[in-house]
């Protein structure tokens, strides 16, 4: 595409913000962008009706989720329970990872945090078509599904467990594995304080690294809303395991996000990392949790 | 939903009625997605802020928060929040070659002048929203509602992916053109 002028821009501009630009497009869009304050207040407009869409046609499920959470709230008006988040027990003990595949595992505390948290850890590819990624299709794939195949695929997810045998690349070719992979984990507190982890979006990270790029498909995060994490706040009494699911796991290299997802059956490595942030009283400290590398034996 | 209405319902939730309090986050859901849209810039992050924003009120009626204005006192919420979160360290998420977007700074907070501008800027939307046709509307729903690509929606509704990419732009073209007005600076 030749350059664009800020008529080209402004036609293209809709389109760049919702992600929908061909390629060469995109590239010029934002080359253009790069060097004009003009086109991007009219990008950051575009980004803020784009914004105002998401909220008005997610407005129900959203206000589901919120009175999910009310409800799961303790009801105000009563004495909370005293905090009994102790922070600094996390000096206490070695951490430890428990990964399941009985592979090895690699804890990386920071600074003195030596509180015991140890974690499960199990790939669990998951059909999820309900919440699909945009633009995480196979789409090479997805056109010789029928349709009918993928309604059937979407009644029945798929689990992918130790032992358990599943045909990937069949899957694949019915459109039914979804592109991406989910993490299965579970927390464990073995101390003897509770402990309360923040788990919020913007703390969390998860690496997926996978040792074959061959067998893997990667894209873009192209928006940065498809990597939820609902759960923001865990409680942890002593001995007690949390189980949590991070959803569509992204690779993060340098700045760029990637979602990576297995599209040929084989064996990968596996690494992720879970960045975990306490909070005590206003402060928080941080644990980084390096579970990997391991063997995944697809088969 | 008149003052009296709304005071009982802030009366109600100070008493752990989830329902009551729901009542009221159905009313200010919107505004309050908006402002902190503004504030912060990112689609992405708003639903979190806004869900925080209303938590953290809830527990603060269940303490024994007995706010004169609920409305000022919830967009004083959101506010902190987005302030918070604005000054937070994060990791970027987004990719690095696209162009910078610098999140609004806050201001001080008139609140009552927030929800004036975001029932403005919801009610343009929704008046956008209204005088579209059906299949321009349903269009939009799939790929606000359901989050489909182009290329889903085209292979759903068996039509050219250009086509689709034409009717999106027009769309998103004639709701910007409507929204205008009150994204200009009101100064």
């Amino acid at each position: 595409m030749k350059k664009p002028t800020c008529d080209d821009v402004a036609d293209l501009i809709d389109l760049y913000a919702a992600h929908e630009c061909e390629p060469a497009q995109e590239k010029a869009v934002r080359a253009h962008l790069a060097a004009c304050a003009d086109c991007r207040r009219a990008l950051d407009e575009s980004r803020q009706m784009m914004g105002l869409l998401d909220v008005h046609f997610s407005q129900e499920a959203a206000l589901s989720r919120l009175g999910a959470r009310l409800k799961a709230e303790k009801r105000p008006g009563r004495k909370a329970a005293p905090r009994v988040l102790a922070i600094h027990r996390f000096a206490a003990v070695a951490a430890m990872l428990l990964v399941t595949f009985g592979l090895g595992v690699l804890l990386l505390p920071t600074g003195d945090l030596r509180e015991s948290i140890s974690l499960q850890v199990a790939l669990a590819p998951r059909a999820k078509p309900d919440l699909d990624v945009p633009g995480g299709h196979d789409v090479a794939h997805e056109s010789k599904a029928s349709r009918n195949d993928k309604q059937a695929a979407k009644d029945k997810p798929l689990e992918l467990a130790k032992g358990k045998a599943i045909d990937l690349a069949k899957e694949f070719a019915r459109g039914a594995l979804p592109p991406r992979a989910d993490v299965e984990l579970k927390v464990t507190n073995p101390g003897r304080t509770a402990i309360e982890l923040d788990l919020g979006a913007p703390e969390f990270r998860c690496e997926l690294d996978l040792r074959d790029p061959a067998k893997v498909v990667s894209r873009e995060v192209k928006n940065p809303a498809y990597v939820p994490f609902h759960r923001s706040k865990l409680k942890i009494a002593p001995g007690e395991t949390k189980p949590l699911r991070l959803e569509r796991l992204a690779s993060q290299v340098g700045e760029r996000v990637t979602y990576l997802y297995v599209k040929e059956e084989g064996e990968y490595e596996l690494r992720v990392r879970l960045v975990v942030t306490a909070w005590r009283d206003g402060s928080r400290q941080t644990l980084r949790l390096t579970a990997g590398p391991m063997k995944l034996p697809l088969p | 939903m008149d003052s009296q209405q709304q005071r009982d319902l802030v009366a109600r939730a100070g008493r752990g009625d989830a329902e009551a309090f729901s009542a009221l986050a159905a009313r200010y859901y919107r505004p309050v997605a908006a402002f902190l849209l503004r504030r912060v810039s990112r689609p992405d992050v708003v639903e979190d802020l806004v869900q925080e924003t209303f938590l953290e009120a809830y527990r603060s009626l269940g303490d024994g928060a007995r706010p004169e204005n609920f409305s000022s006192w919830l967009f004083g919420i959101a506010s902190n929040r987005a302030g918070k979160w604005l000054r937070r360290k994060k990791p970027v998420l987004f990719d690095p070659d696209a162009p910078p977007t610098t999140p609004s700074t806050p201001s001080d907070l008139d609140a009552r002048a927030e929800l004036e501008e975001q029932q403005h800027r919801l009610a343009a939307l929704d008046a956008g929203l209204a005088a579209l046709p059906d299949d321009l509307r349903e269009l939009l729903r799939m790929k606000h509602h359901r989050g489909l690509t182009c290329e889903q929606i085209a292979a759903e509704l068996a039509r050219p992916v250009g086509t689709i990419k034409s009717l999106l732009s027009r769309t998103y073209k004639l709701l910007r053109e409507r929204l205008a007005p009150a994204g200009s600076d009101p100064s």
